[in-house]
């Protein structure tokens, strides 16, 4: 199995799309604890993160051939899990989810990534920790997906599917929102 | 990780297990072909029908000549009472729908959604503009009147109006009209 671990995403995606369903089962191996964690971050009052996650790989084995390899599979598999959890919220109506977003619609000035040192990493997951119930899936998304699944901001954009820099300014409001809710001399 | 949360995880096993008993099976690449295919589909017959409002609009525009009528009450009353209302909200569904479907396109969505709205704006008015110099309308105009296709016939008012100052006789006369005879002919 050594042999296995070399291989990446991608060309473990290529060779379940040819037929080889056991590679399926290193993919999940692989991603299970990522989207857990994403589940239990953005869905932080769900309590059956698990089988939705269950879901998310269902799904993603359904539609893998609709996956192009020549693009990275990180964000393909953290968009099914998105959408999943998106309408996990919607039907359980706990937090309103908009449809329309003026922050799509409208140019920003390009926003540049962000390249937080370790500590500051480490200092804004535990703001973020402390905080996460008081911010709205709006915000509360993209900083889980930068901070703790370390996507960066291209590929936040492939997850939620709006521009780049309105992931950019999502993730500056979103901080400045933790901020504010919980002061940085306070930890 | 605790206990827990480790029992509780996903495992590869557990789910090749449940794809094996409950026999899902992957789509098809055909399924995903065919989806793009009519995403294409949807895009371009959008686009048609879009080309045809904005050039409509413009033939109509041309045709009702209304602005050339120097008394500023009447240019208002006829534009508000000939504003054309439906194709125009029927223009602004084929940019939505155009929007949104080629928003599943990476290239499109990672940028906002003015640009591309914008885009498919000028585009619009710079392909209707186009045919406008064409005689496409005032053929469908003709055909549809001869043959009286429901829905187009009702729609060229303003051409319809124009047709008959101009001849002196409604549309659906003159189309009926035989050829003028050959020069040669006494």
């Amino acid at each position: 199995m050594s042999h296995l671990s070399e291989l990446t995403d991608e060309e473990l995606a290529r060779r379940v799309q040819d037929g080889n369903a056991r590679m399926f089962g290193v993919l999940v191996e692989r991603y299970a604890d990522k989207l857990s964690r994403y589940g239990r971050k953005f869905l932080f009052k769900e309590d059956d993160v698990e089988d939705l996650v269950q879901d998310v790989f269902i799904k993603a084995y359904v539609n893998i051939r609709g996956f192009d390899p020549s693009r990275r599979f990180s964000p393909w598999i953290y968009r099914i899990a998105h959408n999943e959890f998106i309408n996990a919220m919607r039907k359980r109506g706990r937090e309103p989810v908009s449809f329309i977003d003026l922050d799509t619609l409208l140019p920003h000035p390009a926003a540049k990534e962000a390249t937080d040192a370790g500590a500051q990493r480490q200092d804004m997951r535990r703001l973020l920790d402390r905080a996460l119930d008081r911010i709205g899936p709006k915000y509360r998304e993209p900083l889980v997906l930068f901070y703790f699944e370390d996507l960066d901001y291209r590929e936040i954009a492939d997850v939620l599917r709006i521009p780049v820099s309105t992931v950019g300014v999502r993730l500056n409001r979103g901080r400045a929102l933790l901020k504010r809710l919980v002061p940085p001399d306070s930890l | 990780m605790t206990a827990s949360a480790e029992h509780e995880k996903p495992s590869g096993q557990d789910v090749l297990e449940t794809i094996e008993t409950h026999r899902i099976r992957m789509r098809p690449r055909l399924y995903f072909v065919l989806r793009a295919l009519l995403v294409g589909v949807g895009i371009f017959f959008s686009a048609v029908l879009l080309l045809y409002l904005v050039s409509f609009l413009g033939f109509e525009w041309r045709a009702a000549a209304f602005w050339s009528v120097p008394d500023a009450e009447f240019q208002r009353c006829a534009f508000v009472h000939t504003f054309p209302w439906l194709p125009i909200l029927l223009m602004v569904g084929c940019v939505v729908l155009i929007e949104w479907l080629v928003r599943r396109n990476p290239s499109v969505y990672r940028r906002p959604a003015a640009y591309s709205i914008a885009l498919i704006v000028l585009l619009a008015v710079l392909g209707g503009l186009a045919v406008l110099r064409t005689s496409f309308h005032r053929r469908v105009f003709l055909f549809a009147t001869e043959r009286h296709v429901p829905f187009v016939e009702p729609m060229y008012r303003g051409e319809r109006a124009r047709f008959r100052i101009v001849t002196g006789c409604p549309p659906e006369r003159a189309v009926r009209l035989p050829p003028p005879p050959p020069a040669w002919m006494p």
